[in-house]
């Protein structure tokens, strides 16, 4: 196999100097194409590289090419950017070109959105000037005002909230615009912890369930094998996952192009086809949203039955799989056998009980249960979208324990489910800048922020507070750094923009983005910060990798913006605390020190940042030749190589969720609990769609919206089944209002077999566009979604709501 | 259809009509014998300059399609493979015989053969043009075009506005006149033409074109509309209609002029062939995409 | 002469336009001019079988640029001689002659030619002709993330991959014999199908 050619070593040094390709045979003749021509502009244009030290070699038409990373917002790859420069400003961007694209160590390829990112970087809209609000909150007026008077503003409010209230009235909330060092919230985060710290958080918007629920099956969060071992695997189930459009790092969609070149059949699982079950898969298999656990259940009756579950593995290495291997003192509880069965709720799982629910042919489900029972090795990989849902444990749990009785965990080829970080030592660090400790111990969950300012004080653990009995007091203000939660990316938009308007509630908000944001139009104050382009910064992997990526300061920061890191820099010398924030350092000497941080964590072989700089190849990388298996030690020896658990085992039966006393929607062993808002509850008379919001090509969450050329590929469109839409007069291209309780929207629809009938597509992310009646002319699906949280994770449960479409006369 | 290809319904119109002008006066020199008086030398002269007319203002029409219209020059390149490039040098061409045509009429040159030579090269030439243009049309990639009914309908436009436009000629001439023996046999001449032109119209619109709503899948689905087909008949009927009563009614009765009745109904014919020749280019799709 | 070609794997494109935009950048296109583009196609229905959904759904994507034809109808049918195609077969047009008659435009059944209203002129596919004399390849192969673009000539790639190109949208082969070679989707269907259609129309020509 081409791919694990042992004596292959990534080349060294820059791709510049590789010589030709393969393709310098292809020569081509007299160039018509006007405007194609190089048309070198001999004019006394300047050297860049002298202006900031660039490291790439002058063409003849004074284009320096540099590589860097993609601006690591938040969006599921880590690239390696090929920008050319000319007089100070990027003229075209390409991709990673390093030579020899093998899978040990593949090109960093970007996707759409690094390549059109000239776009975004020369926005006209990009925020230039520190402003004050001046009309009401959330209205979007503001007065140009100089740093000093911001800085002054903001030190002072600081001090102030600081001393009515206490830290915890604190929140920089939860924000992943940019993860490259010295621009992200953790810069802030770290000011704020010198300055006696500010309201802790804990879990993401992006994996509360699947983070919080994994430890309980296997102890740890990493569950995964190094992705070079995927083309080991002979049948691989895409469970809600889409990685050709969220990428889920860099290349996962390419390795699983690989996987399936070399024999494995894959599906996907999804209530859309969508592009990863069009490219990807070998059969797309259409789920009610929120029904996986019942799936799940119906798969394993299914092998269970069919006698296809791995006994001796279960035998050695779980817990819980049925009532010979119960816990002490709970022999007499439901096991999962029991539950599967319906020993206790007299509902044995069948394929027909999950057909009714999940809207699969029965006939389907037993296909499936049959395959991913009997071919082996099997991987069950599931995403995260349907984990952000009412219960959204419930089918993390189940999935991990599907895995566990095909006896799929510890072998290459295999998977064992759960949130899956890579083994063997977690993967990417993604933050490295140390942010310190946090003196306020008082910790919420991160979805929990609006709770805690109307009503702070008042939670307790019931609410996941930990950390501390109470809160000190309510939120009263909120610096909000690389963030748009505070209006678009949180639940029920119109909720949220109640509870900011109102100034006796958080007293003071900054905002500090690039771009005016739904969120930006609520602050007090607003801050301009540079792209991670105009300044120094580092980033490795999303999820998986093993590289890091060097992002070089390659433009002047454009009129008076500054980086996250200059502005709490200078906030931290308001505030008498420069020296404790920065150690004397500035923007580059931190991404020093982040590089040496690699060497003496993942990569003992990083070449210092000169030699990095001068390279200027994009990326440090280790080829992965021999793939980590998660789980080997263990499953080899289960008694030397002990679980994080109770058990030391996996646990298909979790004592400690048997502890919590909530059963109804804590249960013990995983299982379908219809949800809160659902087509089979009485809402769905008056709300009778389903409403998802993946994650939209055209952007990062909210981060790239408007940005013309992503818009041209993918505009923001409602999806709808032709079968809810005739039905309702709706055709192609039509305007429509999607509404339910909370709010209400009006974008235009797009007509598409290639989603299951009773479900509407409403892609994550847009911004927030009101009119004077509320309604959204943009389509930000939060404007529909819920507020209430999941019981075990406390976390974001937005993709569960029931809406109503209508055409708009 | 985009706005853009009102310039081309007009080119090609009265390119046609010009063409279809000398076929009328061909017809007309071989069936109707006594053609010799003065009255209908006049005739000839105004037909000819009307063709002039034509085609100039199709060609100052043409250029506000292209988009450079300084490298119009370069259009006359590809005689070899294109037949757009062969259909501009035939239109000048065409206007060129037609200002020979007129010069020798104007400065009334004694041999008359000289005329009808350059009569007769004018007419094949235009002929040929017409085919060009049809051809220009006939794209093997665009289905609904490549088909007989392109050329039927082409020539028969040549036909219809031809003879529309030489039958005005008449009524111009005639008018307030007692209408005249020879000139009454050519509009009788002329009627029968444009019968045959609105019978091979509707023929051609029921019978040769091909059936629009077969097409499906492709990214260019036509944008035709049944109000524009509606338009088209119903003023190819009126102006028939009208037509008719005026042979019947007006035309036979000494002194009884009724050209108005003929403008009007030529007109119609022509709002018929322009709404004909709107949906010839709102029928486009290619194969592909 | 050599004959350049684009290989394109449809089995495995997903869609993700990253060659789109790349072409877009690397040619400063404006909005609207997408030289390479990508069609999303699909068809088929949903079957209701009591409470379950049966999906008899198609779909596949395709992205392609001009063809650089073997027999370019678009080149035969300029009356300016403004497409010429140069020694390795690559089409490219002569902005210095095309008057924007756009007649070229109507012929194409691969909607590879895209007036540019600013220029005033046809423009299309250079087959990034300054990076193949560079010796790189073309902007949208070296951008797929699927690594599903290549390019190479007529003849390797036939007889690497065989001849297969007669996939909807493409039309048949005998209009302009199109230097492209392509490896079915799964769902792929020959070019005379119905049934089906681009459903992102707005995507490629809005
Ligand atoms: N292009 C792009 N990529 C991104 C991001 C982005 O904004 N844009 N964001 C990044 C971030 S921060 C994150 S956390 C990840 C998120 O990654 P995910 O959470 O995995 O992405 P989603 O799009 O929310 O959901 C994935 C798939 O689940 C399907 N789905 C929804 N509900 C259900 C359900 O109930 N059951 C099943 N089986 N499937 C369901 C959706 O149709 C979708 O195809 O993506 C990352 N990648
Ligand atoms: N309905 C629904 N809602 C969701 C999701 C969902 O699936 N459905 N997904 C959730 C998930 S998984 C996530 S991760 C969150 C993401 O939510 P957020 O973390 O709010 O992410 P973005 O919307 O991308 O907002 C990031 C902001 O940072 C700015 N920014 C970018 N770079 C920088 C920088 O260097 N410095 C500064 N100061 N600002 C910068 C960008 O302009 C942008 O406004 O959304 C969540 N919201
Ligand atoms: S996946 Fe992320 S890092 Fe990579 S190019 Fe796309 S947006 Fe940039
Ligand atoms: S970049 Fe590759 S995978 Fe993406 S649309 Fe283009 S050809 Fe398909
Ligand atoms: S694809 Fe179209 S533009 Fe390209 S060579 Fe063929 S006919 Fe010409
Ligand atoms: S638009 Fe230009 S290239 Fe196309 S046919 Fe006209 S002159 Fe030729
Ligand atoms: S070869 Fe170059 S010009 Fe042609 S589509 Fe690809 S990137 Fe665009
Ligand atoms: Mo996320």
């Amino acid at each position: 196999m081409k791919e694990f050619d042992p004596n292959y070593r990534a080349p060294e040094g820059n791709p510049d100097e590789q010589g030709m390709n393969r393709r310098c045979f292809l020569k081509t003749g007299a160039l018509f194409a006007g405007g194609m021509a190089a048309f070198g502009s001999l004019l006394g244009c300047g050297d860049d590289r002298k202006r900031i030290r660039l490291p790439g070699r002058l063409e003849p038409d004074g284009t320096v090419i540099v590589r860097g990373g993609c601006p690591a917002h938040n969006c599921g790859g880590r690239c390696v950017l090929k920008f050319f420069i000319k007089e100070g400003e990027i003229v075209r961007i390409e991709t990673d070109d390093r030579p020899g694209d093998d899978i040990s160590d593949p090109q960093l390829r970007a996707c759409i959105r690094g390549r059109a990112y000239r776009r975004r970087q020369y926005h006209p809209e990009r925020l230039q000037y520190p402003m004050r609000r001046t009309g009401k909150r959330g209205e979007g007026k503001f007065e140009r005002i100089s740093w000093d008077e911001a800085l002054d503003m903001m030190a002072s409010e600081l001090q102030r909230v600081k001393k009515k209230y206490g830290n915890a009235s604190i929140l920089v909330p939860y924000g992943t615009g940019s993860y490259t060092q010295t621009n992200g919230r953790q810069t802030a985060a770290r000011l704020m912890n010198l300055f006696g710290g500010s309201l802790g958080f804990y879990n993401s918007y992006s994996w509360a369930c699947i983070s919080r629920a994994t430890p309980y099956v296997y102890g740890t969060g990493i569950t995964g094998n190094q992705r070079q071992d995927w083309v080991h695997s002979r049948y691989i189930i895409m469970w809600g996952w889409n990685p050709a459009e969220m990428r889920d790092g860099t290349n996962t969609e390419y390795f699983l192009k690989k996987a399936r070149e070399n024999g494995a059949r894959i599906i996907c699982i999804d209530p859309r086809m969508s592009m990863s079950a069009t490219a990807l898969a070998d059969e797309w298999i259409p789920i009610r949203p929120g029904t996986d656990a019942a799936l799940m259940s119906a798969m394993a009756y299914v092998i269970i039955s069919e006698d296809l579950h791995d006994k001796e593995f279960i035998r050695r290495c779980c817990v819980g799989f049925d009532k010979s291997q119960m816990p002490e003192g709970l022999e007499g509880e439901e096991s999962y056998s029991d539950y599967i069965f319906g020993k206790r709720d007299g509902q044995p799982k069948t394929p027909e009980w999950a057909e009714a629910i999940t809207g699969i042919p029965r006939q389907t489900i037993l296909r499936i249960a049959r395959e991913y029972g009997s071919i082996k090795p099997a991987m069950l990989y599931q995403g995260y979208g349907m984990q952000r849902r009412a219960y959204g444990e419930q089918p993390v749990l189940g999935g991990c324990v599907l895995s566990a009785i095909t006896g799929n965990v510890g072998i290459p080829g295999g998977w064992a489910s759960g949130i899956a970080l890579q083994a063997e030592d977690g993967g990417p660090f993604w933050n490295i800048f140390p942010t310190g400790r946090n003196p306020v111990s008082a910790t919420i969950p991160v979805f929990l922020w609006t709770e805690a300012i109307i009503r702070g004080k008042e939670m307790g653990p019931e609410d996941g507070l930990i950390g501390a009995e109470k809160l000190d007091s309510n939120i009263k203000l909120i610096w909000c750094v690389a963030s748009n939660i505070l209006i678009n990316q949180h639940a029920d938009t119109n909720r949220s923009a109640k509870i900011l308007k109102d100034e006796n509630l958080v007293e003071f908000i900054a905002v500090q983005d690039q771009f005016m944001t739904p969120s930006a139009k609520f602050a007090d104050l607003l801050l301009p910060v540079c792209t991670q382009l105009e300044m120094w910064g580092l980033q490795d992997g999303w999820k998986y990798g093993d590289e890091v990526i060097l992002m070089p300061h390659l433009l002047e920061k454009p009129a008076e913006t500054k980086s996250d890191y200059e502005i709490a820099s200078e906030l931290a010398e308001r505030l008498g605390l420069k020296n404790e924030y920065t150690l004397g350092r500035d923007e580059r000497d931190w991404i020093e020190w982040a590089v040496k941080y690699y060497k003496n964590t993942r990569f003992p072989d990083i070449p210092d940042l000169e030699r990095l700089h001068e390279m200027n190849r994009g990326v440090y990388t280790r080829p992965i030749h021999e793939p980590k298996v998660a789980f080997a030690d263990f499953r080899r020896d289960p008694g030397k190589y002990p679980l994080n658990t109770p058990s030391g085992k996996i646990e298909i039966f979790s004592r400690q969720l048997y502890d919590m006393g909530k059963p109804e929607t804590i249960p013990a062993v995983p299982k379908y609990i219809q949800e809160w808002e659902s087509p089979f509850g009485e809402e769905s008379k008056k709300f009778p769609l389903q409403a998802i919001g993946h994650h939209y090509m055209s952007r990062v969450h909210s981060t790239h919206d408007g940005i013309d050329w992503l818009e041209e590929a993918f505009p923001q469109r409602v999806f709808m089944n032709p079968i809810d839409a005739t039905p309702r007069n709706i055709r192609d291209g039509d305007y429509v209002t999607v509404f339910n309780e909370r709010g209400k929207i009006q974008i235009r629809c797009r007509i598409t077999n290639k989603i299951m009938p009773g479900v509407v597509n409403i892609p994550q992310g847009a911004w927030w566009k009101p009119d004077k009646d509320g309604t959204d002319h943009r389509g930000n699906v939060n404007v529909l979604t819920s507020h209430r949280w999941t019981p075990l994770a406390f976390g974001n449960a937005q993709h569960t709501i029931m809406v109503e479409v209508r055409k708009v006369m | 259809m985009s706005s853009n290809e009102w310039p081309l319904v007009f080119f090609t119109m009265l390119s046609q009509m010009s063409a279809g002008i000398l076929l009328s006066m061909l017809i007309l020199w071989l069936s109707v014998k006594n053609i010799e008086y003065e009255q209908v030398e006049t005739l000839k002269k105004t037909l000819i300059l009307i063709a002039i007319a034509g085609m100039v203002t199709a060609l100052v029409l043409s250029f506000f399609h292209l988009s450079l219209p300084q490298h119009a020059i370069y259009a006359l390149s590809n005689i070899r493979t294109s037949w757009l490039s062969r259909e501009i040098i035939l239109a000048s061409i065409f206007l060129l015989t037609l200002i020979l045509c007129y010069t020798s009429l104007q400065f009334n040159m004694p041999h008359r053969a000289l005329f009808n030579q350059l009569f007769l090269a004018s007419l094949i030439v235009g002929i040929i043009f017409t085919w060009a243009i049809t051809r220009v049309y006939m794209i093997p990639t665009v289905p609904l075009w490549d088909t007989p009914s392109t050329p039927v309908s082409f020539f028969n436009t040549a036909l219809m506005l031809g003879a529309g436009a030489t039958l005005v000629a008449t009524g111009i001439l005639s008018s307030g006149k007692a209408a005249l023996t020879p000139v009454a046999q050519l509009q009788s001449v002329l009627y029968f033409m444009i019968t045959a032109a609105v019978f091979i119209s509707l023929l051609n619109m029921f019978l040769l074109q091909p059936d629009i709503g077969a097409v499906s899948g492709s990214l260019h689905t036509p944008a035709v509309s049944d109000s524009w087909q509606t338009v088209r008949i119903v003023f190819l009927l009126a102006g028939y209609t009208a037509l008719t009563y005026w042979i019947a009614y007006q035309a036979p009765h000494p002194g009884g002029s009724g050209s108005m009745l003929i403008y009007i109904a030529v007109f119609c014919l022509f709002l018929s062939e322009m709404a004909g020749r709107h949906l010839f280019y709102a029928s486009y799709f290619r194969v592909g995409v | 002469m050599t004959q350049l070609a684009f290989y394109f794997d449809a089995s495995a494109c997903s869609g993700c336009k990253t060659c789109q935009v790349a072409c877009k950048d690397k040619h400063d296109s404006p909005m609207g001019i997408r030289w390479r583009r990508v069609y999303e196609v699909s068809g088929g229905d949903w079957i209701r079988n009591g409470p379950a959904w049966i999906p008899n759904i198609f779909s596949y994507h395709v992205s392609m640029a001009c063809n650089h034809c073997e027999d370019p109808i678009c080149k035969t049918s300029c009356p300016n001689k403004a497409i010429v195609k140069d020694e390795q077969g690559v089409v490219l047009i002569d902005y210095d002659r095309c008057m924007g008659c756009k007649y070229c435009e109507w012929t194409c059944p691969y909607g590879a030619l895209q007036f540019d209203p600013a220029k005033r002129v046809m423009t299309k596919c250079t087959f990034c002709a300054d990076y193949l004399e560079e010796g790189k390849d073309p902007s949208c192969v070296s951008a797929c993330p699927m690594r599903v673009l290549d390019y190479g000539t007529l003849e390797d790639l036939e007889k690497k991959h065989g001849r297969h190109r007669e996939y909807f949208p493409l039309p048949a082969d005998k209009y302009t014999r199109p230097a492209v070679v392509i490896k079915p989707h799964k769902h792929s269907r020959n070019y005379d199908t119905k049934e089906l259609k681009i459903i992102n129309k707005e995507e490629v020509t809005g």
